[in-house]
Protein backbone atom coordinates (compact mmCIF):
# COMPACT_ATOMS: atom_id res chain seq x y z
CA UNK A 1 0.00 0.00 0.00
CA UNK A 2 2.70 2.32 1.12
CA UNK A 3 4.21 1.99 -2.52
CA UNK A 4 0.79 2.65 -4.12
CA UNK A 5 0.49 5.89 -2.24
CA UNK A 6 3.76 6.75 -3.08
CA UNK A 7 2.59 7.44 -6.98
CA UNK A 8 1.09 10.81 -8.20
CA UNK A 9 -0.43 11.23 -11.45
CA UNK A 10 2.29 12.35 -13.20
CA UNK A 11 4.13 9.05 -12.89
CA UNK A 12 1.73 7.54 -14.86
CA UNK A 13 2.44 9.16 -17.90
CA UNK A 14 4.43 7.69 -20.34
CA UNK A 15 4.63 10.48 -22.81
CA UNK A 16 5.31 13.96 -23.33
CA UNK A 17 2.94 16.95 -24.00
CA UNK A 18 5.11 17.45 -27.50
CA UNK A 19 4.71 13.81 -28.47
CA UNK A 20 1.17 14.08 -27.50
CA UNK A 21 0.48 17.21 -29.22
CA UNK A 22 2.14 15.84 -32.32
CA UNK A 23 -0.25 13.13 -32.11
CA UNK A 24 -3.23 15.43 -32.03
CA UNK A 25 -1.72 17.79 -34.90
CA UNK A 26 -0.99 14.92 -37.34
CA UNK A 27 -4.74 13.36 -36.94
CA UNK A 28 -6.12 17.20 -37.93
CA UNK A 29 -3.91 17.25 -40.79
CA UNK A 30 -5.11 13.29 -41.57
CA UNK A 31 -8.68 14.29 -41.16
CA UNK A 32 -8.80 17.64 -42.35
CA UNK A 33 -11.31 19.20 -42.78
CA UNK A 34 -13.00 17.21 -39.81
CA UNK A 35 -11.65 19.89 -37.34
CA UNK A 36 -13.57 22.82 -39.00
CA UNK A 37 -16.72 21.12 -39.31
CA UNK A 38 -16.13 19.74 -35.72
CA UNK A 39 -17.69 23.32 -34.16
CA UNK A 40 -20.15 23.72 -37.14
CA UNK A 41 -21.67 20.34 -36.04
CA UNK A 42 -21.39 21.31 -32.04
CA UNK A 43 -23.74 24.46 -33.07
CA UNK A 44 -26.44 21.93 -34.91
CA UNK A 45 -26.28 20.23 -31.06
CA UNK A 46 -26.71 23.19 -29.30
CA UNK A 47 -29.57 23.77 -31.13
CA UNK A 48 -30.87 20.62 -31.05
CA UNK A 49 -30.89 20.66 -27.55
CA UNK A 50 -32.64 23.98 -27.42
CA UNK A 51 -35.71 23.42 -29.89
CA UNK A 52 -36.49 19.80 -29.22
CA UNK A 53 -37.58 17.97 -31.93
CA UNK A 54 -37.24 13.75 -31.69
CA UNK A 55 -35.74 13.32 -35.17
CA UNK A 56 -33.12 15.63 -34.26
CA UNK A 57 -32.16 14.28 -30.96
CA UNK A 58 -32.45 10.65 -32.82
CA UNK A 59 -29.61 12.04 -35.16
CA UNK A 60 -27.70 14.10 -32.68
CA UNK A 61 -27.16 10.76 -31.10
CA UNK A 62 -26.43 8.68 -34.17
CA UNK A 63 -23.90 11.59 -34.90
CA UNK A 64 -22.50 11.42 -31.08
CA UNK A 65 -22.24 7.67 -31.37
CA UNK A 66 -20.26 7.72 -34.81
CA UNK A 67 -17.61 9.92 -33.06
CA UNK A 68 -17.32 7.20 -30.23
CA UNK A 69 -16.76 4.75 -33.47
CA UNK A 70 -14.73 7.38 -35.58
CA UNK A 71 -12.30 8.49 -32.33
CA UNK A 72 -11.81 5.08 -31.62
CA UNK A 73 -10.96 3.51 -35.48
CA UNK A 74 -8.83 7.14 -36.41
CA UNK A 75 -7.16 8.69 -32.96
CA UNK A 76 -7.25 5.70 -30.07
CA UNK A 77 -6.08 2.18 -32.51
CA UNK A 78 -3.98 4.33 -34.85
CA UNK A 79 -2.38 6.63 -33.21
CA UNK A 80 -2.90 7.22 -29.22
CA UNK A 81 -1.95 3.58 -28.83
CA UNK A 82 1.89 3.88 -30.13
CA UNK A 83 2.73 5.82 -27.17
CA UNK A 84 0.52 4.72 -24.43
CA UNK A 85 -0.19 0.62 -24.24
CA UNK A 86 -3.15 1.33 -21.44
CA UNK A 87 -4.56 2.76 -24.33
CA UNK A 88 -5.73 -0.61 -25.66
CA UNK A 89 -8.28 -1.05 -22.65
CA UNK A 90 -10.34 2.04 -23.81
CA UNK A 91 -10.77 0.85 -26.98
CA UNK A 92 -13.64 -1.77 -26.07
CA UNK A 93 -15.55 0.75 -23.70
CA UNK A 94 -15.28 3.15 -26.74
CA UNK A 95 -16.54 0.91 -28.82
CA UNK A 96 -19.64 -0.28 -26.24
CA UNK A 97 -20.39 3.58 -25.70
CA UNK A 98 -20.61 4.19 -29.86
CA UNK A 99 -22.63 1.18 -29.75
CA UNK A 100 -24.66 2.26 -26.82
CA UNK A 101 -25.55 5.70 -28.61
CA UNK A 102 -26.77 4.15 -31.77
CA UNK A 103 -28.74 1.62 -30.05
CA UNK A 104 -30.16 4.65 -27.89
CA UNK A 105 -31.22 6.69 -31.26
CA UNK A 106 -33.12 3.97 -32.66
CA UNK A 107 -34.58 1.98 -30.28
CA UNK A 108 -35.48 3.77 -26.65
CA UNK A 109 -38.11 6.22 -25.68
CA UNK A 110 -36.59 9.79 -25.61
CA UNK A 111 -36.97 12.56 -22.87
CA UNK A 112 -39.15 15.26 -24.28
CA UNK A 113 -38.04 17.90 -22.14
CA UNK A 114 -35.38 17.46 -19.66
CA UNK A 115 -35.65 18.98 -15.96
CA UNK A 116 -34.52 23.03 -15.76
CA UNK A 117 -31.16 21.95 -13.93
CA UNK A 118 -30.44 19.31 -16.21
CA UNK A 119 -30.97 20.74 -19.18
CA UNK A 120 -28.76 23.75 -18.36
CA UNK A 121 -26.12 21.19 -17.52
CA UNK A 122 -26.89 19.71 -20.87
CA UNK A 123 -26.07 22.65 -22.98
CA UNK A 124 -22.94 23.79 -20.83
CA UNK A 125 -21.43 20.06 -21.34
CA UNK A 126 -22.28 20.19 -25.16
CA UNK A 127 -20.97 24.01 -25.30
CA UNK A 128 -17.92 23.12 -23.29
CA UNK A 129 -17.31 20.06 -25.29
CA UNK A 130 -17.47 21.40 -28.57
CA UNK A 131 -16.75 25.28 -28.52
CA UNK A 132 -14.83 25.95 -25.47
CA UNK A 133 -12.34 22.96 -24.78
CA UNK A 134 -10.48 22.47 -28.43
CA UNK A 135 -9.74 26.95 -27.51
CA UNK A 136 -7.36 25.27 -24.42
CA UNK A 137 -4.43 25.38 -26.92
CA UNK A 138 -4.59 29.08 -25.94
CA UNK A 139 -3.77 28.06 -22.52
CA UNK A 140 -0.85 26.07 -23.18
CA UNK A 141 1.65 26.03 -25.71
CA UNK A 142 0.18 24.72 -28.64
CA UNK A 143 -1.04 26.02 -32.06
CA UNK A 144 -4.11 25.71 -33.73
CA UNK A 145 -3.18 22.73 -35.49
CA UNK A 146 -2.39 21.02 -32.03
CA UNK A 147 -6.17 22.28 -30.93
CA UNK A 148 -8.59 18.63 -29.96
CA UNK A 149 -11.65 18.57 -31.64
CA UNK A 150 -14.95 16.66 -30.75
CA UNK A 151 -15.28 14.72 -33.86
CA UNK A 152 -11.38 13.42 -34.26
CA UNK A 153 -10.43 13.34 -29.96
CA UNK A 154 -11.68 11.51 -26.94
CA UNK A 155 -11.63 14.37 -24.60
CA UNK A 156 -13.97 16.38 -26.05
CA UNK A 157 -16.30 13.75 -27.53
CA UNK A 158 -16.56 12.40 -23.52
CA UNK A 159 -17.90 15.86 -22.82
CA UNK A 160 -20.00 16.42 -25.49
CA UNK A 161 -21.82 12.96 -24.82
CA UNK A 162 -22.29 13.63 -21.28
CA UNK A 163 -24.72 16.98 -22.60
CA UNK A 164 -26.11 14.92 -25.20
CA UNK A 165 -27.10 11.98 -22.43
CA UNK A 166 -28.05 14.46 -19.89
CA UNK A 167 -30.24 15.84 -22.34
CA UNK A 168 -31.79 12.72 -24.12
CA UNK A 169 -31.45 10.02 -22.57
CA UNK A 170 -33.96 8.86 -19.98
CA UNK A 171 -34.29 5.90 -17.11
CA UNK A 172 -32.34 2.95 -17.20
CA UNK A 173 -30.76 4.35 -20.50
CA UNK A 174 -28.90 7.39 -18.47
CA UNK A 175 -27.43 4.67 -16.35
CA UNK A 176 -26.02 3.06 -19.32
CA UNK A 177 -24.74 5.86 -21.12
CA UNK A 178 -23.05 8.09 -18.39
CA UNK A 179 -20.59 6.00 -17.02
CA UNK A 180 -17.66 5.42 -19.77
CA UNK A 181 -18.27 9.37 -20.87
CA UNK A 182 -17.66 10.23 -16.93
CA UNK A 183 -14.87 8.10 -16.34
CA UNK A 184 -12.91 8.87 -19.66
CA UNK A 185 -13.66 12.60 -18.69
CA UNK A 186 -11.63 12.08 -15.75
CA UNK A 187 -9.26 9.83 -16.79
CA UNK A 188 -8.41 12.43 -19.45
CA UNK A 189 -8.89 15.52 -17.50
CA UNK A 190 -6.14 14.08 -15.29
CA UNK A 191 -3.70 13.36 -18.19
CA UNK A 192 -4.34 16.69 -19.69
CA UNK A 193 -3.28 18.34 -16.16
CA UNK A 194 -0.15 15.96 -15.82
CA UNK A 195 0.82 17.55 -19.67
CA UNK A 196 0.67 20.69 -18.54
CA UNK A 197 -2.35 21.49 -20.09
CA UNK A 198 -4.82 23.51 -17.52
CA UNK A 199 -8.38 22.53 -20.02
CA UNK A 200 -8.16 18.80 -18.14
CA UNK A 201 -9.49 21.03 -14.99
CA UNK A 202 -12.33 21.98 -17.36
CA UNK A 203 -12.92 17.96 -17.71
CA UNK A 204 -13.19 16.86 -14.35
CA UNK A 205 -15.82 19.89 -13.94
CA UNK A 206 -17.71 18.45 -16.73
CA UNK A 207 -17.50 15.30 -15.05
CA UNK A 208 -19.18 16.87 -11.43
CA UNK A 209 -21.47 18.85 -13.52
CA UNK A 210 -22.94 15.99 -15.06
CA UNK A 211 -22.88 14.32 -11.79
CA UNK A 212 -24.88 17.09 -10.45
CA UNK A 213 -27.48 16.96 -13.70
CA UNK A 214 -27.91 13.41 -12.96
CA UNK A 215 -29.15 14.05 -9.92
CA UNK A 216 -33.05 14.01 -9.74
CA UNK A 217 -33.58 17.16 -8.34
CA UNK A 218 -36.75 17.89 -10.42
CA UNK A 219 -38.87 15.85 -12.34
CA UNK A 220 -38.36 15.48 -16.05
CA UNK A 221 -41.53 15.25 -18.69
CA UNK A 222 -40.85 11.99 -20.66
CA UNK B 1 29.61 -4.07 -28.64
CA UNK B 2 30.51 -7.83 -28.48
CA UNK B 3 27.70 -10.12 -26.33
CA UNK B 4 29.76 -12.34 -25.56
CA UNK B 5 30.68 -11.20 -22.13
CA UNK B 6 33.18 -12.92 -20.08
CA UNK B 7 33.02 -16.36 -18.95
CA UNK B 8 35.16 -15.17 -16.14
CA UNK B 9 32.37 -13.35 -14.42
CA UNK B 10 31.42 -15.29 -12.00
CA UNK B 11 35.09 -15.60 -10.83
CA UNK B 12 35.26 -11.75 -11.19
CA UNK B 13 31.81 -11.62 -8.88
CA UNK B 14 33.69 -13.45 -6.31
CA UNK B 15 36.82 -11.70 -6.39
CA UNK B 16 34.68 -8.18 -6.30
CA UNK B 17 32.62 -9.67 -3.43
CA UNK B 18 36.11 -10.33 -1.60
CA UNK B 19 36.59 -6.56 -2.01
CA UNK B 20 39.26 -7.42 -4.11
CA UNK B 21 38.09 -5.47 -7.73
CA UNK B 22 35.68 -2.22 -7.53
CA UNK B 23 36.69 -1.07 -4.05
CA UNK B 24 40.41 -1.20 -4.73
CA UNK B 25 40.26 0.26 -7.50
CA UNK B 26 40.49 3.79 -8.10
CA UNK B 27 37.15 5.02 -9.56
CA UNK B 28 37.97 6.29 -12.69
CA UNK B 29 40.17 4.73 -15.04
CA UNK B 30 42.39 6.84 -17.24
CA UNK B 31 40.58 7.64 -19.92
CA UNK B 32 41.09 10.09 -23.53
CA UNK B 33 40.14 13.52 -22.71
CA UNK B 34 37.08 13.65 -24.75
CA UNK B 35 36.00 10.01 -23.26
CA UNK B 36 33.50 10.32 -20.48
CA UNK B 37 34.87 8.76 -17.30
CA UNK B 38 34.30 4.72 -17.10
CA UNK B 39 33.74 1.89 -14.70
CA UNK B 40 34.41 -1.46 -14.54
CA UNK B 41 31.18 -3.44 -15.18
CA UNK B 42 30.75 -6.42 -12.37
CA UNK B 43 31.06 -8.74 -15.66
CA UNK B 44 34.67 -8.66 -16.34
CA UNK B 45 34.17 -7.89 -19.79
CA UNK B 46 33.98 -4.20 -20.67
CA UNK B 47 34.55 -0.94 -18.52
CA UNK B 48 31.15 1.02 -18.75
CA UNK B 49 31.18 5.26 -19.75
CA UNK B 50 30.05 6.61 -16.41
CA UNK B 51 27.18 8.09 -17.96
CA UNK B 52 24.28 6.79 -19.93
CA UNK B 53 21.25 7.15 -21.70
CA UNK B 54 17.66 6.48 -20.03
CA UNK B 55 14.28 6.21 -22.61
CA UNK B 56 11.56 6.81 -20.04
CA UNK B 57 9.11 9.22 -22.11
CA UNK B 58 11.90 10.91 -23.81
CA UNK B 59 12.15 8.13 -26.55
CA UNK B 60 8.32 7.30 -26.78
CA UNK B 61 7.35 8.98 -30.06
CA UNK B 62 5.65 6.69 -31.36
CA UNK B 63 5.16 6.67 -35.55
CA UNK B 64 6.22 10.23 -35.77
CA UNK B 65 9.02 10.57 -38.08
CA UNK B 66 10.66 13.92 -37.46
CA UNK B 67 10.75 13.18 -33.39
CA UNK B 68 12.24 9.23 -34.34
CA UNK B 69 15.39 11.44 -36.19
CA UNK B 70 15.28 13.49 -32.90
CA UNK B 71 15.76 10.51 -31.03
CA UNK B 72 18.49 9.29 -33.77
CA UNK B 73 20.09 12.54 -33.67
CA UNK B 74 20.24 11.99 -29.72
CA UNK B 75 21.99 8.73 -29.89
CA UNK B 76 24.57 9.69 -32.40
CA UNK B 77 25.59 12.87 -30.07
CA UNK B 78 25.67 10.10 -27.20
CA UNK B 79 27.82 7.77 -29.06
CA UNK B 80 29.96 10.79 -30.41
CA UNK B 81 30.72 11.45 -27.17
CA UNK B 82 31.44 8.01 -26.29
CA UNK B 83 28.61 6.92 -24.60
CA UNK B 84 27.60 3.18 -24.73
CA UNK B 85 25.16 2.20 -22.24
CA UNK B 86 21.36 3.17 -23.27
CA UNK B 87 18.33 1.89 -21.25
CA UNK B 88 14.90 0.99 -21.79
CA UNK B 89 11.75 -1.21 -20.88
CA UNK B 90 8.36 -3.02 -23.03
CA UNK B 91 6.51 -0.19 -20.34
CA UNK B 92 8.06 2.74 -22.36
CA UNK B 93 5.41 2.40 -24.73
CA UNK B 94 7.60 3.20 -28.34
CA UNK B 95 10.66 3.28 -26.55
CA UNK B 96 12.27 0.46 -27.63
CA UNK B 97 11.60 0.59 -31.36
CA UNK B 98 12.83 4.46 -31.21
CA UNK B 99 16.30 3.17 -30.08
CA UNK B 100 15.53 0.03 -32.91
CA UNK B 101 15.76 2.66 -35.15
CA UNK B 102 18.59 4.66 -34.11
CA UNK B 103 20.71 1.93 -34.30
CA UNK B 104 19.74 1.08 -37.36
CA UNK B 105 19.71 4.44 -38.82
CA UNK B 106 23.40 5.13 -37.14
CA UNK B 107 24.52 1.63 -37.45
CA UNK B 108 25.73 1.51 -34.11
CA UNK B 109 25.05 -1.79 -32.86
CA UNK B 110 28.52 -2.40 -32.42
CA UNK B 111 28.85 0.66 -30.22
CA UNK B 112 25.63 0.52 -27.98
CA UNK B 113 25.41 -1.53 -24.37
CA UNK B 114 21.99 -2.95 -24.71
CA UNK B 115 20.35 -2.52 -21.46
CA UNK B 116 16.50 -3.54 -21.63
CA UNK B 117 13.97 -5.32 -18.86
CA UNK B 118 11.46 -7.64 -18.46
CA UNK B 119 8.25 -6.17 -17.60
CA UNK B 120 5.42 -8.40 -17.14
CA UNK B 121 3.30 -10.43 -14.23
CA UNK B 122 3.50 -13.80 -15.77
CA UNK B 123 6.61 -15.60 -14.52
CA UNK B 124 6.78 -17.74 -17.99
CA UNK B 125 7.06 -14.98 -20.43
CA UNK B 126 10.47 -13.72 -19.88
CA UNK B 127 12.34 -15.12 -23.05
CA UNK B 128 9.39 -14.69 -25.31
CA UNK B 129 9.40 -10.75 -24.20
CA UNK B 130 13.23 -10.67 -24.00
CA UNK B 131 12.82 -11.73 -27.69
CA UNK B 132 10.46 -9.49 -28.47
CA UNK B 133 11.93 -6.26 -27.28
CA UNK B 134 15.11 -7.80 -29.24
CA UNK B 135 13.32 -7.38 -32.13
CA UNK B 136 12.03 -4.17 -31.39
CA UNK B 137 15.96 -2.60 -30.37
CA UNK B 138 16.87 -4.70 -33.70
CA UNK B 139 19.76 -6.55 -31.88
CA UNK B 140 20.58 -10.16 -31.51
CA UNK B 141 20.45 -10.58 -27.69
CA UNK B 142 20.60 -7.77 -24.86
CA UNK B 143 23.94 -6.85 -22.59
CA UNK B 144 21.88 -6.59 -19.74
CA UNK B 145 18.41 -7.73 -18.81
CA UNK B 146 16.57 -6.63 -15.71
CA UNK B 147 13.87 -7.26 -13.85
CA UNK B 148 11.22 -4.28 -14.29
CA UNK B 149 10.52 -2.89 -10.68
CA UNK B 150 10.18 -6.21 -9.03
CA UNK B 151 7.62 -7.54 -10.88
CA UNK B 152 7.11 -11.22 -10.90
CA UNK B 153 10.71 -11.40 -9.92
CA UNK B 154 11.57 -14.89 -8.78
CA UNK B 155 10.32 -16.53 -11.78
CA UNK B 156 11.79 -13.48 -14.05
CA UNK B 157 15.22 -14.47 -12.25
CA UNK B 158 15.18 -17.87 -12.32
CA UNK B 159 14.77 -17.68 -16.22
CA UNK B 160 17.50 -14.84 -16.43
CA UNK B 161 20.26 -16.95 -14.64
CA UNK B 162 19.93 -19.88 -16.66
CA UNK B 163 20.01 -17.29 -20.09
CA UNK B 164 23.28 -15.86 -18.66
CA UNK B 165 24.16 -19.56 -18.16
CA UNK B 166 23.43 -20.10 -21.46
CA UNK B 167 24.87 -16.83 -22.77
CA UNK B 168 21.87 -15.61 -23.85
CA UNK B 169 21.97 -12.37 -22.16
CA UNK B 170 25.89 -10.81 -20.90
CA UNK B 171 24.33 -9.61 -17.21
CA UNK B 172 21.34 -9.98 -15.24
CA UNK B 173 20.20 -7.12 -12.51
CA UNK B 174 17.09 -5.84 -11.51
CA UNK B 175 15.58 -2.41 -11.07
CA UNK B 176 13.33 0.01 -8.55
CA UNK B 177 12.53 3.82 -8.71
CA UNK B 178 11.89 6.78 -6.52
CA UNK B 179 12.86 4.36 -3.57
CA UNK B 180 10.56 1.98 -3.66
CA UNK B 181 10.23 -1.54 -1.95
CA UNK B 182 13.93 -0.84 -1.17
CA UNK B 183 13.87 -3.26 1.67
CA UNK B 184 12.65 -6.17 -0.87
CA UNK B 185 15.76 -4.96 -3.12
CA UNK B 186 18.23 -5.75 -0.11
CA UNK B 187 16.98 -9.20 0.86
CA UNK B 188 17.30 -9.84 -3.67
CA UNK B 189 20.90 -7.90 -3.64
CA UNK B 190 21.64 -10.10 -0.73
CA UNK B 191 20.67 -13.59 -1.78
CA UNK B 192 20.37 -13.29 -5.63
CA UNK B 193 23.74 -13.40 -7.78
CA UNK B 194 22.27 -10.20 -9.76
CA UNK B 195 25.38 -8.54 -11.83
CA UNK B 196 23.34 -5.13 -11.70
CA UNK B 197 20.67 -3.34 -9.76
CA UNK B 198 18.91 0.20 -11.06
CA UNK B 199 17.91 2.45 -8.13
CA UNK B 200 16.75 6.15 -7.90
CA UNK B 201 19.31 8.41 -6.49
CA UNK B 202 20.31 11.81 -6.64
CA UNK B 203 21.09 14.93 -3.86
CA UNK B 204 18.00 14.92 -2.95
CA UNK B 205 16.67 11.63 -3.18
CA UNK B 206 19.21 9.51 -0.56
CA UNK B 207 17.97 6.87 0.59
CA UNK B 208 19.78 4.18 -1.52
CA UNK B 209 23.12 5.61 0.61
CA UNK B 210 22.17 3.73 3.99
CA UNK B 211 22.05 0.45 2.92
CA UNK B 212 22.03 -0.87 -0.54
CA UNK B 213 24.57 1.30 -2.16
CA UNK B 214 27.26 -0.38 0.44
CA UNK B 215 25.62 -3.66 -0.27
CA UNK B 216 26.18 -3.10 -3.86
CA UNK B 217 30.07 -2.52 -3.26
CA UNK B 218 30.20 -5.38 -0.99
CA UNK B 219 28.43 -7.56 -2.93
CA UNK B 220 30.16 -6.29 -6.55
CA UNK B 221 27.12 -5.74 -8.00
CA UNK B 222 27.17 -3.22 -10.42
CA UNK B 223 24.47 0.35 -10.02
CA UNK B 224 22.65 1.90 -12.59
CA UNK B 225 21.27 5.41 -11.34
CA UNK B 226 17.80 6.24 -12.75
CA UNK B 227 16.05 9.28 -12.64
CA UNK B 228 19.59 11.64 -11.48
CA UNK B 229 17.05 14.45 -12.15
CA UNK B 230 13.92 13.83 -10.97
CA UNK B 231 13.01 13.73 -14.51
CA UNK B 232 13.62 16.98 -14.64
CA UNK B 233 12.12 18.48 -11.37
CA UNK B 234 15.76 19.24 -10.17
CA UNK B 235 16.88 20.65 -13.14
CA UNK B 236 13.85 22.84 -13.62
CA UNK B 237 13.69 23.77 -10.22
CA UNK B 238 17.17 24.95 -10.34
CA UNK B 239 17.21 26.60 -13.83
CA UNK B 240 16.76 30.06 -12.93
CA UNK B 241 19.18 29.81 -9.66
CA UNK B 242 23.17 30.80 -10.29
CA UNK B 243 25.42 28.20 -9.85
CA UNK B 244 27.73 28.43 -7.16
CA UNK B 245 31.29 29.69 -8.13
CA UNK B 246 32.93 26.48 -6.12
CA UNK B 247 30.98 24.33 -8.84
CA UNK B 248 34.26 25.47 -10.87
CA UNK B 249 36.47 23.45 -8.58
CA UNK B 250 35.12 20.38 -9.67
CA UNK B 251 34.97 21.14 -13.57
CA UNK B 252 30.51 21.68 -13.45
CA UNK B 253 29.28 24.08 -15.91
CA UNK B 254 25.38 23.43 -15.13
CA UNK B 255 23.64 22.17 -12.56
CA UNK B 256 22.98 19.11 -14.37
CA UNK B 257 26.74 18.07 -14.37
CA UNK B 258 26.74 19.31 -10.62
CA UNK B 259 24.28 16.76 -9.79
CA UNK B 260 26.38 14.16 -12.14
CA UNK B 261 29.19 14.54 -10.36
CA UNK B 262 27.45 13.98 -7.21
CA UNK B 263 26.26 10.93 -8.34
CA UNK B 264 29.53 9.12 -10.30
CA UNK B 265 31.33 10.32 -7.09
CA UNK B 266 30.01 7.83 -5.09
CA UNK B 267 32.30 4.58 -5.43
CA UNK B 268 29.31 2.46 -5.53
CA UNK B 269 28.10 3.89 -8.94
CA UNK B 270 28.90 2.35 -12.29
CA UNK B 271 26.94 4.84 -14.11
CA UNK B 272 24.12 7.27 -14.32
CA UNK B 273 21.09 7.12 -17.16
CA UNK B 274 19.67 10.31 -17.89
CA UNK B 275 17.35 10.73 -20.42
CA UNK B 276 16.92 13.62 -22.43
CA UNK B 277 15.69 14.85 -26.09
CA UNK B 278 18.26 17.39 -26.45
CA UNK B 279 21.84 16.97 -28.40
CA UNK B 280 23.06 19.48 -26.12
CA UNK B 281 21.96 18.02 -23.28
CA UNK B 282 23.76 14.73 -23.89
CA UNK B 283 27.15 16.21 -24.32
CA UNK B 284 26.62 18.07 -21.20
CA UNK B 285 25.82 15.37 -19.72
CA UNK B 286 28.77 13.10 -20.83
CA UNK B 287 30.64 15.93 -20.08
CA UNK B 288 29.82 15.52 -16.62
CA UNK B 289 31.38 11.83 -16.44
CA UNK B 290 35.22 13.51 -15.85
CA UNK B 291 37.68 14.15 -13.13
CA UNK B 292 37.61 16.39 -10.41
CA UNK B 293 34.59 14.40 -9.13
CA UNK B 294 33.36 15.86 -5.52
CA UNK B 295 35.47 14.69 -2.30
CA UNK B 296 32.63 13.55 0.47
CA UNK B 297 32.79 17.34 1.94
CA UNK B 298 31.87 18.61 -1.27
CA UNK B 299 28.94 16.19 -1.86
CA UNK B 300 27.36 17.60 1.44
CA UNK B 301 27.77 20.93 0.03
CA UNK B 302 26.11 19.99 -2.99
CA UNK B 303 23.04 18.49 -0.82
CA UNK B 304 22.74 21.80 1.51
CA UNK B 305 22.66 24.05 -1.49
CA UNK B 306 20.05 22.09 -3.31
CA UNK B 307 17.85 21.36 -0.59
CA UNK B 308 17.98 25.23 0.27
CA UNK B 309 17.45 26.55 -2.71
Amino acid sequence: MDTLLSYHPGDLLLFSPRVYWALVAGANERYWPMALLSPLAGLWLLWTLARPHQTRRRVSLVLTGCAWLFVTWSFLWGEYRSINWAVTWAIGPFILQGLLLLVLAGKARLLSSPAPHRHLAAIILVAWGTLIHPLGFLLDDRTLIEADSWLLFPDPVAITTLGIVLAIARGPWLALALPIPLLWSVIGGATLLGLGSPIGWGMLCGAVLAMAGWLPLTRARS
Amino acid sequence: MTHQWSRRRRHLLQAMAAGTVLSALPLSLPRAATSPLARSSPSGGASLPAVGLGTWITFNVGDNQRLLDSCADVMKAFFDGGGTVIDSSPMYGSSQNTVGYGLDKLDARDKVFAADKIWTRNGDDTRRQGRESAELWRVDQFNLLQVHNLVSWQAHLDTLKAMREEGAVGSIGITTSHGRRHRELEQIMSSEPIDFVQLTYNPVDRQAEDRLLPLAREKGIGVIVNRPFRQGALTERLANKPLPDWASEIGARSWAQLILKFILAHPAVTCAIPATTRVDHVRENLAAASEPLPDSQLRERIVDTIRSV
